[in-house]
Parts: C-alpha cells; sequence; structure tokens
C-alpha cells in the first residue's frame, strides 16, 4: 500500500513509469504467482524483499542502481520522497543499454498451471476499493507507530483507496445476469466489508435486495453497525455489463499494516466513516488478473477451485 | 397548550405507524445512501482515476522480460508482502 500510496500515485511518478520502462508487480509472499526457477532468477534482482521495495533491472538480468534506500528528513518529506524516486528512475534510464538477445527462459507451462491463479472462465473479477471520509482529527501515527514514513503517509494514503480483488464463478455471474445476487457471493462481499470496516467485528447479517437491476440493503456487524448500500448490476445477453455497489459504514482505525488503504491513517479505536465499492474490472487485463488477497484465508476454496 | 398540542400530534403519530411500517418492509427498502452519494463516492473509489492504475502493469515475470527486451527498456519492478496493485 504504502509504495503504491507515495510513489505510484504520483502523475509525475506513474508518468515516467508509463512511459519508459516495462512495470512489473510482485506479491512475493502469498501469490508470488512464479515458477520455481522464476523465483531463482528474481532472488538476487529484488525478489528476496521481506517488505515493500523497488528494483529496476534489465531484460537479461542487469540490475540497475536507482537508490532506492533513502533517508529523507524535514518539512518537505513528501515531495523530497517523490523527489528523490524521479531522481533515481532517471538514474537507472542512463545507465540502462538494451541488450543485444537476452537470454529468457520459457517457464515450465506444467508448473506455471500450478502456481498462477487466473480468475475463473466466464466469471467475473471485481475490485473492492476501500477509502476513510470526513476524517479531519490530527492523525498522530507516531503515536501509535512510529516510523519515519508517517509524515509522508498522512498526504498519501488518504488519496489513494486500498484496493484488493473479488472473482465470482461462471454460475454466479449467470445468476446475477438473471437477476437474483448469490448467498455465496453476498458472503464474500462481507469478508470485504468486514475487513474494510477494521477487520474487528464480523458481519453478522447480511440484508440485499436485487429489483430490476438495482441493489440496496444492508450489512449488520458484531459491533451493531449497519453499513449501507446502493448499487447497480445490469446485463445484456446473459453478461454483466454494470457492476457497481457502494457500500458505507463506520470504520474503526486500529491496524497499521495491510492493505485497508486509507484506513492506516484512522488512529486506534477512532472512528470515521468509510466507504467501499465493489466494480467490474476486466479479467483479461493484469490489473484484473491480480488474485484476491484479504479473503484469502476465509475463502480459499475459491481459489484453490480455480486450478 | 402542552396538552393541545398532545391531542394533536400523538393521533397523527398513532395513525402514521402503519405507512412507517410500510415503508420498511423488506421488498421496499431503501438504501440510506442517496444516488448523489453514490456517484461521489463511485469517483472517489474507481482506481480508474489512479494515476498508478494507467500504468500498462505486468503481472508475470517472463512476460515483463520478453516486452522488455522486444521493447528495449528496462524493468521497474515493485514487490511487497502482497501485490503492490492490490493489498500490499
Amino acid at each position: 500500500m504504502g509504495i503504491r500510496a507515495i510513489f505510484l500515485n504520483n502523475p509525475k511518478v506513474a508518468e515516467l513509469l508509463r512511459t519508459r520502462f516495462v512495470c512489473y508487480a510482485l506479491d512475493n509472499v502469498v501469490n508470488p504467482q512464479m515458477t520455481g526457477a522464476e523465483k531463482e532468477w528474481l532472488k538476487d534482482r529484488g525478489g528476496r524483499a521481506c517488505t515493500g521495495g523497488t528494483s529496476v533491472f534489465t531484460a537479461g538480468g542487469q540490475v540497475l542502481p536507482h537508490g532506492a534506500n533513502w533517508d529523507p528528513s524535514g518539512p518537505n518529506l513528501f515531495a523530497k520522497h517523490q523527489d528523490a524516486m524521479i531522481r533515481g528512475l532517471n538514474a537507472a534510464l542512463s545507465k540502462y543499454h538494451p541488450e543485444k538477445a537476452p537470454q529468457i527462459n520459457k517457464p515450465d507451462p506444467k508448473q506455471l498451471a500450478e502456481v498462477v491463479r487466473r480468475p475463473f472462465a466466464g466469471g467475473l473479477a471485481l475490485f473492492a476499493t476501500y477509502t476513510v471520509l470526513e476524517w479531519k482529527e490530527p492523525l498522530n501515527l507516531d503515536e501509535q507507530w512510529r516510523h519515519s514514513l508517517n509524515r509522508v503517509y498522512e498526504k498519501a494514503i488518504p488519496a489513494c483507496p486500498g484496493v484488493d480483488r473479488v472473482w465470482t464463478r461462471k454460475e454466479e455471474a449467470g445468476a446475477l445476469a438473471a437477476g437474483t445476487f448469490p448467498e455465496k457471493l453476498k458472503q464474500r462481499l462481507a469478508l470485504h466489508v468486514a475487513y474494510g470496516m477494521g477487520g474487528k467485528s464480523k458481519v453478522k447479517a447480511v440484508d440485499l435486495t436485487l429489483r430490476a437491476g438495482r441493489l440496496t440493503g444492508s450489512f449488520l456487524l458484531e459491533d451493531g453497525e449497519r453499513a449501507d448500500v446502493l448499487g447497480f448490476i445490469e446485463s445484456k445477453d446473459g453478461k454483466i455489463r454494470r457492476f457497481e455497489v457502494i457500500v458505507k459504514g463506520i470504520g474503526t482505525g486500529g491496524c497499521p499494516c495491510g492493505g485497508l488503504g486509507p484506513l492506516h491513517v484512522l488512529p486506534k479505536g477512532k472512528k470515521a466513516p468509510v466507504a467501499i465499492a465493489f466494480m467490474l474490472a476486466d479479467p483479461q487485463t493484469n490489473l484484473g488478473r491480480v488474485p484476491p488477497h484479504s479473503a484469502r484465508d476465509l475463502d480459499r476454496p475459491v481459489l484453490k477451485g480455480n486450478h | 397548550m402542552l396538552s393541545k398540542w398532545k391531542s394533536l400530534v400523538v393521533p397523527m403519530i398513532i395513525a402514521s405507524a402503519p405507512a412507517l411500517a410500510l415503508a420498511q418492509r423488506p421488498d421496499q427498502k431503501s438504501s440510506r445512501l442517496s444516488l448523489a452519494e453514490f456517484k461521489e463516492l463511485k469517483a472517489k473509489l474507481d482506481i480508474k482515476n489512479q494515476p498508478w492504475a494507467r500504468i500498462p502493469w505486468q503481472v508475470s515475470l517472463t512476460e515483463a522480460r520478453e516486452l522488455a527486451a522486444k521493447t528495449k527498456k528496462p524493468i521497474f519492478m515493485a514487490v511487497g508482502t502482497g501485490n503492490p496493485l492490490g493489498w500490499g
């Protein structure tokens, strides 16, 4: 979350990356989506990072230093971090010389099929995004979690929604297209609602009604909070063409790590309005192919069934 | 004066109770989220409006290397304990 919010979401950094680099994103812990041979190749090129990090290298494997390990300080920390990244990327570009014919071994298809998860054929890929609304009090991040990047987080993270994915099976997509909201899908959305509201309180009741393409109702959490729902689900020729569902409730701060996005900046125990969206992604695109993460332990069979 | 007010208002509340109950029937329930609020929140939460989502990301190392060789560009890798394009 930190890398995306602080660097990748900066328009200048994003434009430099979009135009001058091939950009590759890796979850090196839960869903690496790579074979043993690919892991081995990557390990000395940034693949051994235990938390967040960035690396620049060529197709053939030459690492290009870009000064990712910085320690700026002072009142302009936010700008300094982003400027440092731009300087580092330009430094890497200045050292780049394309290789004539880099050796790139194709991964074993059988191994690849075992480790790479893909959205269900005929199913839907949805983005689940989270944000905190109307938070105006001082954040005092240092009181709960001392970190050199806190000053940076305070500005960058509220502007960058947390994001995860929800995948549906073909049968679930078909049911939605026919006007029925599948119960199991309601439960999977409920996992994200509970997580997005702070993760301490589970959803104890789901009350959703889909009628004429309009979804209304609520998720009731164990702590008594109710998260309201308004959404639009439309289909054409048996295919879902629109899936836009917004959930709004009260979230509680408390976890300074993970994918909650803006909930990072809510001091522990403090409450604020939180909005969560579920919106259609294209399962054929790389953004749509990133596997669901936050619900992984609670709904593992759904992912395993995709192999 | 107060008793006169009560005598007018209390019967009105009692009379409107069936209508309130009807309004909350499951098949008639409405969301507390307005359409205007829906539109505002959708814009805030749509990742298409985020600069990082406009980068053509690769999620396969080998495909990234092949593309880098073909387009003669270096590879920028973002790594996390969770995908940087998602939870990480």
